[in-house]
């Protein structure tokens, strides 16, 4: 990281971090505890729980929760790009320009104003079919506890739980699939057309 | 008018026989293909995939806030709970915080799905934030892109109205209470303050809710999100139409396309690789989105139960977008005519017309392609940092209660602290990050290291490949 920049990341954070705990410190989050009724024609318990968390935070950690968790989801989708570029690029490119040619690509890459100016075969490796299929199985087994649980309880906690790790778990089955399976291919395009 | 020959059916049969589906509906409807190869440029940080976040979280509120409206009843007259939930079962409350309840506790998922709607709606005025700065900083908002920049800070507007009108809608006393400070502020504007309050409510909240909540479902569920919709549509076809902006030096060095070639624009194409990235992107906001929705369930109903129009509850705030407007109506010294007008109209207004302007302020008469490297833009950077400072010193300033009791000293004593912290600190700040951006380009002007235009941290970091 460049001294400039790391000067202003210093600069906001003398001033976002105090925010931060000033914000915390405001409290505002609830414990109170919400009582269902029970009994034999009572089928949710949409307040069940497997870690004790508030029953309500506050406007101001909220806004700390959905900064850090913005923050978060642009770290998960920072590393997994950089996984499908750096491993789907690992091989030699096909350089049409270089004279080389190219496999069958769709005819819209290749127009009077687009071209590929290089193309990286997928590895189609045993890895790959390794890793589709282990986040394909967990994708299958969330999505089942996730259906168990609509259908029945339907715990919210639970179901934000497994539908996270569903979400999560097709994901990288997409990445997996995307990484070893299909061509990076790079296009150069006119701007002015 | 021009003719089809038996060769250009063949070629055309040869080109989509591999998708007999493509080929029946470009049969039909004589399809423009070309747009599915349309370049994405990547960018080391993801970043250029802020803009699929903010789209992939509307589209989910969209699709939660439609099975919300379907159970949701506006109207505050009273009625009896019959659900699950015990303090309140077998007794009257207002309609619309009955039906808010029910989808809660008494309607598989329903808790789950408000909760995503919820963080949703946060996760989307952050995801725009965070985007808009993106541009801002990385100057991606100059000419030919003015047009867009207008379209997406007025979207940002618009999403926090949007927030406003669903914060009002299950009538509990929290949500009244903070909506009721909105109300105040619209009132206060002279002369036809209440009279377009009643034009555009139906009246005076609390006391006419039984008008107003159905018109906010209205403006909350369909008028503004059609707008946004629209809006989202325009930015779309503006950024399809002019082409994104690249990062100088993020080129593929395989490629053999020049780095300072503005001509063409290089990227994945649309189909297959940025389809599959739009996949992984959409899977991984809703992961987030459920995560937090069953970690953090707001079950703000219970616990402070329905609108008394009796009370003035203590430590009620606004949604933390908010804040910063919240942080002005605090501080703002008592001799200013006016106050709430000036606080909660004028300022915010200033401060929202120079943010949608700002193309035009720092302005490019040439067209660029390229993003900005923003450590060699002294005067754009010092200012965007000012402004980030500026709202976080304004945030601060609404809490000022507790700053108050960190400090020990009475809250109107904080209140003038952090009037003038909020002045100071971000000219303090912009003029340090001013000196410090200016004494390093001309550092690198007198070492001449200087190769290309952009040496960010993406263009200058080694290859990992």
């Amino acid at each position: 990281m460049r001294r400039e920049t790391a000067i202003i990341l210093v600069l906001i954070g003398i001033v976002l971090l105090p925010m931060w705990g000033i914000a915390l410190a405001s409290g505002g989050n609830s414990f109170h505890e919400i009582a269902i009724q029970t009994g034999e024609s009572v089928s949710l318990a949409p307040t069940g729980q497997f870690i004790t968390m508030p029953t309500e935070i506050s406007v101001y950690a909220a806004g700390i929760v959905s900064w850090l968790a913005l923050f978060g989801l642009v770290g998960l989708l920072y590393a997994q790009l950089r996984y499908a570029h750096n491993v789907g690029r690992r091989g030699e490119p096909i350089v049409p320009d270089e004279g080389e040619s190219l496999p069958h690509v769709p005819s819209f890459l290749e127009t009077a104003h687009r071209r590929v100016v290089a193309y990286y075969p997928a590895d189609a490796g045993l890895r790959g079919v390794w890793l589709v299929g282990l986040f394909t199985f967990l994708s299958v087994v969330f999505a089942a506890l996730f259906a168990g649980e609509a259908f029945g309880l339907s715990r919210s906690q639970f179901l934000g739980f497994y539908g996270g790790l569903l979400a999560f778990s097709l994901s990288e089955t997409v990445l997996m699939y995307y990484t070893h399976f299909m061509p990076t291919i790079e296009v150069a395009e006119d701007r002015d057309h | 008018m021009s003719t089809i020959t038996e060769s250009d059916e063949s070629e055309e049969t040869a080109k989509y026989e591999e998708s007999r589906v493509y080929g029946w509906l470009d049969d039909r409807l004589d399809l423009n293909d070309e747009f599915l190869g349309k370049a994405f440029p990547e960018d080391r940080y993801a970043s250029f995939l802020l803009g699929e976040v903010t789209l992939f979280t509307f589209i989910i509120l969209v699709l939660t806030g439609t099975f919300l409206g379907m159970l949701y009843r506006p109207g505050a007259a009273a009625t009896t709970y019959e659900g699950i939930l015990a303090e309140y079962a077998g007794t009257e409350v207002p309609l619309a915080f009955a039906s808010v309840l029910r989808i809660t506790y008494d309607v598989p998922m329903g808790m789950f799905i408000r909760m995503v709607h919820h963080w949703g709606a946060y996760l989307f005025v952050a995801a725009m934030g965070l985007h808009m700065l993106r541009v801002f900083f990385s100057g991606a908002y100059r000419n030919p892109r003015e047009l867009n920049w207008v379209v997406g800070s007025t979207l940002l507007f618009l999403g926090i109205g949007e927030g406003f009108m669903g914060y009002a809608l299950p009538f509990d006393e929290y949500g009244s209470t903070a909506t009721g400070i909105g109300f105040t502020v619209a009132g206060s504007i002279p002369v036809i303050g209440e009279t377009l309050t009643k034009i555009i409510f139906g009246g005076l909240w609390p006391d006419n809710a039984a008008v107003i909540l159905p018109r906010m479902f209205f403006y909350h569920v369909f008028l503004l999100p059609l707008i946004i919709g629209g809006l989202i549509a325009v930015h779309m076809l503006l950024l399809i139409r002019q082409k994104h902006t690249e990062q100088q030096g993020s080129r593929d060095d395989d490629a053999g396309v020049s780095d300072d070639d503005e001509s063409v624009v290089t990227g994945v194409p649309l189909v297959p690789n940025q389809v599959a990235v739009t996949i992984i992107v959409f899977l991984s906001v809703f992961g987030v989105l459920a995560l937090l929705a069953g970690f953090f369930p707001v079950q703000r109903l219970p616990v402070w139960g329905p609108n008394d129009p009796f009370s003035t509850p203590s430590g009620v705030a606004p949604d933390w977008y908010f804040m910063w407007v919240f942080g002005i109506l605090k501080v703002i010294p008592g001799f200013i005519p006016k106050g709430e007008f000036v606080a909660g109209v004028v300022a915010p207004g200033i401060i929202a017309t120079v943010l949608v302007l700002w193309p035009f302020i720092d302005y490019e008469r040439d067209a660029v392609h390229f993003t900005a490297d923003p450590i060699k833009r002294p005067f754009q950077t010092s200012v965007g940092v000012g402004a980030i400072v500026f709202i976080i010193m304004l945030s601060v300033a609404a809490m000022n209660a507790t700053v108050g009791s960190l400090i020990n000293v009475e809250t109107s004593t904080a209140s003038t602290y952090l009037l003038y912290l909020t002045i100071i600190v971000p000219i303090v700040w912009g003029l340090i990050t001013y000196y410090v951006l200016k004494r390093g380009v001309e550092r690198r002007s007198d070492s001449g290291a200087t190769p290309t235009e952009d040496d960010s941290d993406t263009a200058a970091a080694p290859s990992d490949d």
